[in-house]
């Protein structure tokens, strides 16, 4: 215990907590995760607070966290909590992920996050093209990567097609992040599905 | 307002700002609050739509109005304490938002230096309501988690514990919901079977084998000895014979006596199952009424049943590949069935090709159904009519099971095949053969029965010439008068064995009132074994109570049986023998004497010689009163046909018993209760053996319940294995042939002819529909068939389950199952209903075997429960009953339940009008309003050029945020678009940007900060709306479908907060006007 709270200064937890929804526990139980999805010698044993919270990894390791290995969305929720760091440059993808990011999206899936962020982010998620709205292609590519090949074309399509005819409302062909909320706060179970134990 | 500085400056330049951030804490505590002011004017409402976004969107609500007045006041100490709170709102609320986390901590440094710096000048004041808090937040806090923790895992327990779930869950990943509804059924079947076991267990079949006497329940318990020879023996084992059926799991073991522990046994088994009928209805009922609500709730959630599926059919929380593909599977499944249903939907031909097909098959299936009820009779009336050693074999025993099985296994299959010509949707194809298969099974069952019914009619009546009948049946009340009936008739000789055992019965419980006389004690040490071998010429007669028969015809006796006297001599010598001895007499009823006496009829004396001498070893046990008096009564028939049969027995006073000793041989045996129930019954048996072979097999095959139970318990023994095997070979070495096989064949058998199966439904259900009612029928006259039939459950959800994950496909057609499935439950209901209606006929109407079961001697079954019912009850109370049960109640009452079931159809009907009305309209309004919002928010995005220097301050500055911002780099103007995307997710941003849009006359009407203004201004606006009254109607709306969760809850604050937000409006308004005048001053 006294090595990883050495990892990061008290400072440092205070602020993570105020940041976050966790308690200082369990933001050290996710460095502990975060350093095993590296490769043993990938993250240091010891290293100063700055390069704890600096230190990135490649984006495929996150596939070793079983829940995002199976989450057929993988790439995206990936892409979302880093892209979005550094929108300014788009290069910061491929450095992969430092642990403030894998912190911030672990506090996005948790238990305590509300809906509103919870939306906020699925939103994001299923935004493939960063147009700010879910359009067709968007519906299509998320239809896809749930089924993972399960549906047809023309199946795609139609379940596609029905989702916007069900809650396009302002028949735009695509769901802003408005439409889409109203519909995914309305659903009993998303609460308990958009979530990721730790 | 430092807040929003820190956050602009966040906005303006991420990577210097913490640099820069000591310098603007510096400024800001400078008093040039208001030059800065001026500087940025636009930058405290950027921030306090951020603000307001924030506590919408989280628990921690914070007035901006407040900020917005402290801002104009000097910098003291008030203010710095303002501000104090503001910053921690700033902490508590900055994990809510929906930025990098980089941001939030810069945000939160800021926030916390600046708290730190002031802290210490407000220290008092601080340091108790920090304390305070933060001691009350850790503790709520922990609590939370705690809670939080078990409750998740009490849920997580919960579903551990739920039995199969996991195995119902993989079939419906794979079968989709059809399927695994037939294993939701199946377990919920199996919980009510499980209650019903129990129940039955623990208060009728372990009460009767704890404390029943079986002494006193003459022929209920013992086998002939031919039955024993063959009871361990698989065949009859097989059909419920032996063993078994001398067992508790049929009605026939059971005693009418209620136990020595004064426990009513009969009563016992008539309420118990009533009991278990009754909870089976309301079980029913209540997962019906369970079902339907849920239904309703879901109907009304059904509006977005794609986008539910595609945006938040993934758990997030899978981390197993198996149940990831699980869902993958589940995901695909859902999506196809309902595709199917809208493909279903928009596919309705009025076709005369169809039509006359259905009409075809239709009538087909009347004639299946026809043909079978046919046969069940007829093979019923085969196997009924004659019953010979010589044509019974194994196949004439078992045609009633065979044919119904069969009938059961290949008609669905017809149907199934005729279902398909019909050409519905799968479902309904599905419902109407589970209706077509449902009555046929009834069918089944219901000629079943009312053919034995009718044997049971023909079966009763045969005994009826007896004449002790008429006695037996009085017999129930015990009555003494019945025994004088008895013996006036002077029919002895023609009792038949069975009436005899009523017989005893009656003499036992006579004896047993007179036990409380004083003669008692001296009753007890007359001790005397009537030898109830008798050879061919030997009568005996057996009434001890002489004085309850006085009209005995004793000389009759006498005449019959002058070979007795030489027996009554050696009697009465042993009498004044044992009194002379210390007055207690034991008879060890050992097994060797028993035989001695069993052998010819001078044994007897032996026998009491023996007894005699074993004085010594039985006293003992005479004296710690536990003995058992038995009477053994014998009876005599001109035939010389002899039955016996030993009842325990308190013999009544000895006076009487010796003044009759000349004219009637009496033998009480005293058994201590060394001579233990095993001797006693070897005692029996062997007197039973002596009776006539003939008669006694003739009485017990009378006993119809049992032999109905035996024939439902076989019924369902044989569906069992009939299912495992249709199970094994339709499925199992079907699918293991076609896969092996399929290499070195002609053709392709996975796709053509034999395929793999897939799993029907429709006759798995009804299956077990039929089973369930069958167990129903036959509960009452086999408490066993409920524990036989959860086993029989249990197996099946294995078979099925294996059955189904290993050797069949999914339907080609996959069809969502209606959500409520409570189309099963009503066949379940009805089904059940059919199955009491014999059953409490056979209670009300028929008359119960006379030698069997817990009710025999009882006119009616259900005679014994109005009995103790009259017996328990007060006169008045009685008579009370009898009225409310008369027709002139009965009557009125009925008409007024069917005036009331009317009533409260056509209620159902306009009500359930009402309920679709306003739906729609509910719809209609919600999707009008949401337009309206749309629209609005284009009309900012117009607006935003429009210069409105003023007002821009006052108002959610959305639009100056954005010009403001997009001097800004892209990062800004995406935060722009959220916080954009915040504001509108609330109602009152709507509000405010309908305010946005007016003009500059509705405007000062506004800042006199009337709330009520602004409403009537957006009124005006609102052109649907014409109403005042009406004017929180859409805030309803719109609260409503935000906040889907509880609308009912939310709507309330929702509307508060709009006024609340309204006034705070108008403070700012007058601050900003103040601000404004400043300005320009």
């Amino acid at each position: 215990m006294g090595n990883k709270v050495a990892t990061f200064t008290e400072e440092q937890l205070e602020d993570y907590q105020d940041c976050t929804f966790f308690t200082r526990k369990e933001i050290l139980r996710i460095f502990k995760k975060f350093r095993a999805i590296g490769d043993s010698g990938m993250i240091p044993r010891i290293m100063t607070p700055q390069q704890a919270s600096s230190l990135r990894l490649p984006l495929s390791y996150l596939a070793r966290i079983p829940e995002l290995k199976e989450n057929p969305f993988r790439e995206r929720i990936s892409e979302v909590f880093t892209r979005r760091q550094d929108p300014g440059h788009s290069t910061s993808i491929s450095e992969g992920i430092c642990f403030e990011e894998f912190l911030e999206m672990m506090s996005v899936f948790s238990e305590q996050a509300p809906r509103d962020l919870k939306v906020f982010y699925a939103f994001k998620i299923y935004d493939f093209d960063e147009d700010g709205v879910l359009g067709m292609g968007d519906l299509e590519r998320t239809c896809r990567q749930l089924t993972r090949g399960g549906l047809s074309a023309e199946e795609v399509t139609t379940v596609c097609q029905k989702v916007l005819e069900e809650s396009d409302i302002d028949s735009d062909e695509a769901l802003s992040f408005l439409e889409f909320e109203h519909v995914v706060t309305r659903a009993s179970d998303f609460m308990a599905t958009f979530h990721i134990r730790i | 307002m430092e807040d929003s500085t820190v956050d602009d400056k966040g906005n303006d330049s991420e990577d210097d700002y913490s640099v820069s951030v000591c310098a603007i804490m510096q400024r800001r505590n400078s008093s040039r609050r208001q030059s800065r002011r001026k500087r940025r004017p636009s930058s405290p409402f950027g921030v306090d739509v951020d603000n307001v976004a924030r506590r919408r969107s989280s628990v921690y609500t914070t007035s901006s109005g407040d900020t917005a007045i402290s801002m104009e006041e000097g910098g003291n100490q008030e203010q710095i304490f303002e501000n104090l709170k503001l910053h921690k709102e700033v902490l508590g609320g900055v994990k809510q938002q929906p930025w990098p986390l980089r941001r939030k901590l810069r945000l939160v440094r800021q926030a916390k230096a600046y708290v730190r710096r002031h802290e210490g000048a407000l220290q008092e004041r601080l340091a108790q309501s920090r304390s305070t808090k933060d001691v009350i937040a850790r503790v709520s806090l922990f609590v939370t988690k705690k809670w939080q923790y078990f409750r998740r895992e009490f849920i997580n327990l919960r579903t551990w514990l739920v039995p199969w779930e996991i195995r119902i869950m993989e079939i419906e990943s794979h079968f989709g919901s059809a399927v695994a509804s037939y294993f939701t059924f199946l377990r919920w079947l199996f919980w009510i079977n499980l209650v019903i076991a129990v129940t039955l267990t623990a208060f009728v079949v372990i009460p009767e084998v704890l404390t029943a006497d079986a002494t006193l329940a003459g022929e209920r318990k013992i086998m002939l000895e031919e039955e024993r020879i063959k009871s361990k023996h698989l065949l009859s084992l097989w059909e419920f014979e032996g063993a078994l059926k001398y067992s508790p799991f049929f009605y026939g073991w059971y005693t009418n006596q209620d136990s020595n522990r004064n426990y009513r046994l009969p009563m016992a088994y008539f309420v118990t199952n009533l009991v278990v009928y009754t909870y089976s209805f309301v079980a029913i009922l209540r997962k019906m009424a369970e079902n339907s609500r849920l239904s309703k709730l879901t109907e009304k959630e059904d509006e977005y049943v794609f986008s539910w599926k595609l945006f938040t059919g993934w758990d997030f929380m899978i981390g197993n590949p198996e149940t990831s593909h699980n869902r993958t599977a589940s995901i695909v499944l859902g999506f196809k069935e309902v595709l199917l249903e809208e493909a279903e939907k928009q596919k309705d031909k009025r076709n005369w090709k169809i039509i006359s097909m259905r009409i075809f098959v239709n009538v087909s299936v009347l004639s299946l159904l026809a043909l079978s009820a046919f046969a069940v009779i007829k093979v019923v009336e085969r196997s009924t009519t004659e019953i010979d050693d010589a044509t019974q074999n194994w196949w004439r025993q078992n045609e009633i099971t065979i044919v119904m099985s069969l009938i059961t296994t290949l008609f669905p299959i017809f149907f199934e095949v005729l279902g398909f010509l019909e050409n519905y949707h799968p479902r309904k194809q599905l419902r109407v053969q589970l209706a077509r298969i449902w009555i046929l099974n009834l069918l089944n069952l219901y000629s079943l029965i009312f053919a034995l019914f009718k044997d049971v009619n023909s079966m009763v009546p045969s005994k009826h010439d007896l004449p002790v009948n008429k006695s037996i049946d009085t017999n129930c009340e015990y009555k003494l008068v019945c025994g004088v009936e008895f013996t006036c008739t002077q029919q002895i000789t023609t009792l038949a064995s069975m009436g005899l055992v009523l017989m005893s019965n009656i003499t036992h419980s006579h004896a047993k009132r007179e036990i409380i006389k004083p003669t008692l004690p001296s009753v007890r040490q007359q001790t005397f074994f009537l030898n109830p071998l008798l050879d061919s010429n030997a009568y005996y007669e057996d009434f001890n109570d002489t004085s309850d028969y006085p009209n005995t015809n004793y000389e009759n006796y006498d005449i019959l049986n002058s070979s007795n006297i030489s027996y009554t001599a050696s009697y009465e010598e042993e009498d004044s023998q044992s009194t002379d001895d210390d007055r207690t007499y034991g008879y060890n009823a050992n097994s060797t004497v028993i035989a001695n006496f069993l052998t010819d009829s001078t044994v007897a004396e032996d026998f009491y010689i023996n007894s005699t001498t074993q004085d010594e070893t039985a006293t003992s046990t005479i004296e710690t009163n536990t003995m058992e008096d038995s009477l053994i009564i014998t009876d005599f028939t001109e035939k010389t046909i002899i039955t016996s049969s030993s009842i325990d027995d308190e013999v009544s006073s000895v006076k009487e018993f010796s003044s009759t000793v000349e004219a009637t041989l009496e033998t009480v045996t005293k058994i201590s209760s060394e001579s233990s129930p095993a001797i006693l019954r070897s005692n029996k048996s062997m007197s039973l053996e002596q009776q006539d072979l003939k008669i006694r097999k003739k009485l017990r095959r009378s006993c119809w319940e049992t032999m109905f139970g035996q024939e439902l318990a076989k019924l369902t023994v044989m569906d069992l294995i009939l299912t495992i095997l249709a199970t094994l070979s339709i499925d199992f070495f079907r699918a293991v042939f076609v896969r092996y096989m399929n290499n070195c064949w002609c053709w392709d058998l996975e796709k053509q002819f034999p395929q793999y199966g897939d799993f029907k439904i429709a006759e798995n259900i009804l299956h077990l529909v039929y089973n369930q009612g069958m167990v129903w029928m036959g509960m009452f006259f086999s408490p066993g068939l409920t524990v036989l039939n959860l086993l029989k459950l249990g197996i099946l959800m294995y078979l099925r389950s294996w059955a189904v994950l290993t050797c069949n496909v999914p339907h080609e057609v996959v069809f969502r199952a209606s959500r409520s499935n409570n189309f099963y439950f009503a066949l379940l209901l009805t089904m059940l209903f059919l199955c009491v209606l014999p059953v409490g006929y056979a209670i009300v109407w028929v008359k119960p075997s006379l030698h069997c079961g817990p009710f025999s001697g009882c006119p009616k079954i259900y005679n014994l429960a109005t009995q103790t019912l009259k017996n328990s009850l007060p006169q008045v109370i009685q008579r009370c009953l009898d009225y409310i049960a008369s027709p002139g109640i009965i009557i009125p009452l009925i008409v007024l339940m069917t005036l009331i079931i009317y009533y409260m159809t056509s209620l159902t009907g306009s009500l359930r009008e009402a309920n679709n009305d306003l739906r729609m309209q509910l719809r209609h309004e919600r999707t009008e309003e949401r337009r309206k919002l749309f629209k609005i928010a284009e009309k900012r995005q117009n607006v935003t050029d429009i210069p409105l220097s003023k007002w821009k301050k006052i108002l959610p500055a959305l639009p100056q945020a954005k010009t403001e911002l997009s001097r800004n780099s892209d990062i800004t103007r995406k935060d722009a678009v959220q916080v954009a995307i915040e504001n509108l997710s609330h109602t009152i941003e709507g509000k405010r940007m309908i305010n946005d849009a007016e003009e500059d006359s509705l405007r000062h009407e506004q800042i006199s900060g009337n709330c009520n203004n602004e409403k009537r201004t957006r009124e005006g606006n609102d052109l649907e709306l014409n109403d005042i009254s009406s004017n929180k109607k859409p805030i309803n709306f719109v609260g409503h479908s935000w906040d889907s969760q509880s609308s009912e809850q939310s709507v309330v604050p929702e509307i508060q907060l709009n006024d609340e937000e309204s006034a705070h409006g108008s403070v700012e308004l007058n601050n900003a006007s103040k601000g404004c005048d400043r300005e320009t001053t």
